[in-house]
């Protein structure tokens, strides 16, 4: 067997086992960016070479919009404030 | 091993973690652990289709993830503000 597709299987099972394994949701982020990592080693290894440039577009802007969300997610469970943003009236 | 077969073993074995772990993995009372677990067979989905040379859904199926990670991510933080809120 070649080189390529058995470290893209090996980057795959790894980060299969580590974003399940780790509870901060940071290093499940950085787990699942190895996994897809994996996922398009696979691809490109049996030449489905335009859907490798599709993955390739597609999963970073996933993992980006994962980051975005949980930045926003730890904002808003941090937060102190009672009132809300809804009703920004009563806040003052 | 034909290369076929390794694809969709990895892509098995991807299933059957991912779906273990979003069961009764750890600390799965927090919903976004939950939403990033789930992501795990979606990945094993993909090395199936792959493996049965399934090129326009495998591309379809990439695309829409990516929408689908920025909903079920958006619809976590309006629940928790919800909660807030009440």
């Amino acid at each position: 067997m070649e080189i390529l597709p058995l470290i893209a299987g090996i980057c795959c099972v790894l980060g299969g086992i580590g974003v399940i394994v780790h509870t901060n949701p940071i290093n499940k982020i950085i787990m699942f960016a190895l996994l897809e990592i994996g996922m398009i080693g696979l691809i490109i290894s049996s030449y489905y070479l335009d859907i490798a440039i599709i993955s390739s577009l597609c999963e970073p802007i996933c993992t980006i919009i994962l980051l975005l969300g949980y930045l926003k997610y730890i904002t808003t469970v941090k937060k102190k404030k009672r009132y809300g943003r809804n009703l920004p009236v009563l806040s003052k | 091993m034909e290369f076929v077969e390794y694809i969709l073993y990895i892509g098995y074995a991807l299933l059957i973690i991912g779906t273990i772990g979003a069961v009764i993995g750890p600390r799965v009372d927090n919903p976004l652990i939950r939403m990033l677990n789930v992501e795990v067979p979606t990945v094993g989905v993909s090395l199936i289709f792959l493996a049965y040379d399934e090129a326009l859904a495998l591309m379809t199926f990439i695309a829409v993830n990516a929408v689908l990670s920025l909903i079920l991510i958006r619809a976590v933080i309006l629940d928790v503000e919800y909660k807030e809120n009440e």
